[in-house]
């Protein structure tokens, strides 16, 4: 007991240094120019305020359910932290003394736990295992000191299932005391799956595997904020992962290296350049680049159906299926019908039709060549000379003759045809093979130009 | 001599008194029968179907054949609706026409009654044995003097069978305007059931469609495909009965139109049921109203009256005969004797008891009959009722709720289609059951009109739009003053009748 009170003096001396170092003018508003920290820009999100208190960072936390856009035209009855979620971006530096306040607005108990911070037992936040669960209307208090430094998150720890499901988890970034290289754009992205019955706002938790809107920072594309950087600027992206399946995320137009994990640094000598990099569930990942390369790059979930909203899996296959007569008797009986799948899916991201209430279409989000047809896990990297600010500068414009387009008829390579005739009978063609109507022999293919 | 000339003067006068009231009876009787006119009886037959149910025969019997034809003609040219197709029926049924023909029989019944017998004249010649003396000869006309006294009593009777037989003719039609009605309405909604039969298979035959070029570019499987084919066989199957049951509704129509259905006339019919009306008919005091329209109820009450009469007669007939007669004879020895003569038949053995007794039964079994199928018919009332309310309820949950419900389906489908969250077999299926709806709905609006017509036969007639004021509803008819059967009974015990 001795020990703690201790420990706890010197806990609370150290902390009020630190609060006079970092924190000078006002504990409760962060200002960037005064954080020994390049501060985490979390896109869609926000970082959580905290205020000083006898040298202790004090944050508080309100699990509450919630209205969110997923993107503009889908709003879901989500669960989250104080308004949003993910819940907004813990951020404190390696030695900290963080108090967090938990209330629960939850209509059931619910507990918080620190996934990768370094805390004592007691502090963990596993429901019946480590502390008596929060009652609906209670507060409880964490307190811990920090120990390390890298991306960890938090989240719910019961319930998981309904909570984690409907989107209470968040960021929690340590800062190193001192960094070894200065970032210039620090990104954090939440990776996320839901299920949400097209036409219905409830996201619903007992689905295990089969999910249909995928999101960064619970936010599906074209509902996605860019990530606006300066050409020359180090980057930084962290990307978390709580969900139920891992998404090979993919970034366009750079290799990168991956510097950390949610268990530290990865030793330089680790490091390797890729273009994607996994995250599984229970997982962070930070990912390191120079953004030397002015453009709108991509940045997407790798599996085919993530960088897509929801889609029907039962609806037959029309690839190739010439529907050219059929359509217009479907139309005496349903006037609206509109033959669609027979050459793909893309024409329905021109079509503008009307969907279900507060469903995303399957794909889209208008870009400076048409549509983008994408939608879920995919945003873009903005990267431009000359901005004097991180606002949206708007599409790429690109140097002239560095566009790929459309060349001359002309100029194109001349497409070979096969044609077939007769040994024996050279004035014989045919386009398809068979046999020669003057003497059966089998008609020999042969290669021609138009 | 001069005493007995006098009581012969006497028996001459009595004589001639009798002899002149025989021919005069006789000259009424002739004369009479001749005096109301024969269409007098479709008249009022047609007036009581007028009054009952809207409709008349507009016919009299002195129109010709060909001017019938014409208005049976003017009447096809248009779409036969329920009322029109009543009107051919009144012009054209044989069954309605043979009905008419019974007023004529009752009619031919009732002026019989009004007939005296025929006097009966007599007489027989005796020649004298051995040559003597003249041929003695004796004559005698003579007539049943009861016959003539009876003569009111029988003319009552025959004229309240006559009465009977005219409502039961006015019921008879009743019924077979019910049956057209019936079977108008029955091929309306059948035609209506095969319009929605095409339009399932119409919507099967696009699935198939789709399934086919689906397997043709290689998108399912044999057995999708052949799945599909078997819906759209089942929906094949299905029109195929439907255009059975067309067929029948119309061989069943055609006949109660009076047609041979021998391509006289082609049967052009809206092929739609009229809408639910906003109102139902008045259903106030229903029972009460059909105890005091349905004519067979009347006919049954008729009936009663005329066993009451026949009991009458019955009674008086206790002495059965008086003949009465005037006879005249010439002696053989020349003189001649002329004088009445009478014959009546003394009740000491036969009193006629057992006939009264079996009329007094028969009218107390007639009064139990009523009394039973006045019960039936309450009975059949509410049930009807029943019917047609439960049937009216249906058509608007269908029309109301579920027939819009299913369009809101089809559009919500769409959505799903338009974001490709569901496929065009998925869209077809939310047609084909608004299709199916729709086709329940016209069933249970089938059921509406049947019922109706089945509620208006249980009422004796058509029953005013419930907006109608109540006491205008029921229908003057003539009520024939009938005891109730229990009560008479008891009657029957304290005193007897006369």
């Amino acid at each position: 007991m001795k020990r703690f009170w201790r420990m706890f003096l010197v806990v609370l001396i150290l902390s009020n240094i630190h609060g006079l170092v970092y924190a000078q003018n006002d504990s409760e508003k962060t200002e960037e120019s005064n954080l020994p920290y390049t501060p985490v820009i979390t896109p869609n999100g926000s970082t959580l305020p905290w205020k000083m208190e006898n040298g202790v960072k004090v944050f508080h936390l309100i699990a509450e359910p919630i209205k969110h856009e997923i993107s503009p035209g889908m709003v879901i009855n989500a669960w989250g932290y104080n308004g949003q979620t993910p819940g907004p971006t813990i951020e404190a530096v390696e030695g900290d003394i963080v108090r967090i306040l938990v209330t629960n607005q939850l209509p059931e108990p619910t507990a918080v736990h620190w996934h990768g911070v370094l805390v004592p037992n007691g502090m963990d936040g596993v429901q019946g295992l480590t502390q008596k669960p929060i009652l609906p209307g209670e507060t409880f208090a964490y307190e811990f000191t920090l120990h390390q430094h890298g991306t960890q998150m938090y989240h719910s720890h019961g319930d998981e299932m309904t909570q984690m499901g409907l989107g209470t988890m968040g960021f929690f970034i340590i800062h190193p005391k001192k960094s070894e290289h200065k970032i210039d754009r620090d990104f954090a992205i939440f990776l996320n799956e839901w299920f949400v019955e097209p036409g219905t706002a409830t996201p619903n938790p007992n689905i295990m595997t089969d999910f249909n809107i995928f999101t960064f920072n619970s936010r599906a594309y074209p509902g996605t904020a860019p990530l606006v950087v300066k050409k020359g600027d180090r980057v930084r992206i962290r990307i978390g992962n709580v969900g139920q399946e891992s998404h090979p995320i993919h970034l366009h137009g750079y290799n990168f290296k991956m510097v950390a994990t949610d268990g530290g640094d990865i030793p330089e000598s680790a490091q390797y350049p890729e273009t994607t990099g996994v995250i599984f569930p229970g997982e962070t990942r930070d990912i390191e680049f120079v953004a030397d390369v002015p453009g709108d790059w991509a940045l997407h979930c790798h599996r085919r159906h993530h960088p897509m909203n929801a889609m029907g899996h039962d609806t037959p296959n029309m690839i190739g299926v010439n529907q050219s007569g059929v359509e217009e008797k479907v139309r005496d009986l349903v006037p609206e019908y509109m033959a669609m799948g027979e050459k793909g899916m893309h024409e329905m991201t021109e079509m503008n039709m009307q969907g279900p209430e507060n469903t995303l279409p399957m794909m889209g989000g208008a870009g400076p060549f048409g549509s983008v047809g994408m939608g879920g896990m995919f945003t873009i990297l903005k990267v431009r000379e000359n901005i004097t600010t991180y606002e949206d500068p708007g599409w790429y414009h690109h140097p002239e003759g560095t566009v790929a387009e459309s060349i001359d008829k002309s100029q194109a390579p001349q497409a070979e045809v096969v044609s077939y005739t007769c040994p024996m009978h050279p004035e014989i063609y045919q386009e398809s093979p068979g046999s020669c109507p003057k003497c059966g022999m089998t008609l020999q293919a042969e290669s021609v130009s138009k | 001599m001069i005493k007995k000339r006098e009581k012969g003067g006497t028996m001459q006068i009595f004589f001639k008194k009798v002899t002149l009231f025989i021919f005069n009876v006789g000259a009424f009787v002739i004369l009479g029968c001749g005096s109301i006119p024969k269409n007098q009886d479709s008249r009022e037959v047609n007036q009581v179907l007028e009054e009952r149910l809207g409709y008349s025969r507009q016919s009299d019997e002195k129109k010709a054949e060909n001017e019938i034809e014409k208005r049976v003609q003017v009447l096809f040219n248009e779409k036969l609706t329920s009322d029109s197709a009543v009107q051919i029926a009144l012009l054209k049924n044989p069954s309605i026409q043979s009905a008419f023909e019974d007023l004529g029989i009752a009619r031919a019944d009732w002026v019989q009654a009004g007939l005296l017998k025929n006097p009966i004249f007599s007489g027989h010649a005796r020649f004298p044995e051995g040559g003597e003396g003249d041929t003695n000869v004796e004559c005698a006309i003579g007539t049943d003097l009861l016959d003539v006294l009876f003569l009111p009593l029988r003319k009552k009777l025959a004229s309240s069978q006559f009465e009977k037989v005219k409502l039961r003719v006015s019921h008879e039609i009743m019924d077979v305007i019910a049956d057209v009605k019936t079977h108008f309405y029955t091929l309306q909604f059948t035609m209506q059931i095969w319009t929605m039969r095409q339009m399932a298979l119409k919507a099967a035959e696009i699935s198939m469609e789709f399934a086919s070029r689906q397997h043709e570019a290689g998108n399912i499987s044999s057995l999708d495909w052949v799945n599909e084919k078997v819906v759209y066989e089942q929906a094949e199957l299905d029109l195929i009965h439907s255009e059975a049951d067309v067929e029948v509704a119309r061989e069943k129509l055609i006949p109660l139109l009076g047609l041979s259905g021998k391509g006289e006339m082609s049967l052009q019919i809206e092929n739609h049921l009229p809408e639910l009306p906003s109102s139902d008919p008045s259903l106030e005091e229903l029972e009460e109203r059909a105890l005091a329209q349905r004519l067979d109820l009347a006919a049954a009450r008729k009936e009663i009256e005329i066993l009451h009469r026949s009991l009458s007669l019955t009674q008086v007939g206790v002495i059965p005969s008086v003949n009465v007669a005037a006879n005249t004879e010439k002696d053989s020895d020349g003189t001649r004797v002329t004088g009445p003569m009478w014959e009546l038949e003394l009740p000491l053995f036969d009193q006629k008891q057992p006939a009264i007794a079996r009329v007094k039964n028969q009218i107390r079994k007639s009064q139990y009959e009523l009394a039973a199928k006045e019960n039936e018919i309450r009975s059949e009332v509410r049930i009807l009722k029943g019917k047609m309310l439960t049937a009216r309820k249906i058509v608007e949950i269908y029309r109301d709720k579920m027939i819009p419900l299913r369009g809101q389906v089809i559009v919500l489908t769409q959505q799903n289609y338009n974001y490709m969250l569901m496929g065009v077999y998925q869209l077809l299926q939310a047609k084909q059951n608004e299709i199916s709806s729709q086709r329940e709905g016209i069933e249970a609006l089938g059921d509406y009109w049947i019922a109706r017509v089945d509620l208006e036969q249980a009422l004796g007639g058509r029953v005013p739009e419930a907006v109608s004021e109540k006491n205008s509803t029921v229908l003057p008819i003539q009520q024939i003053e009938v005891e109730q059967p229990l009560q008479s009974e008891m009657h029957h015990h304290h005193g007897g009748e006369s």
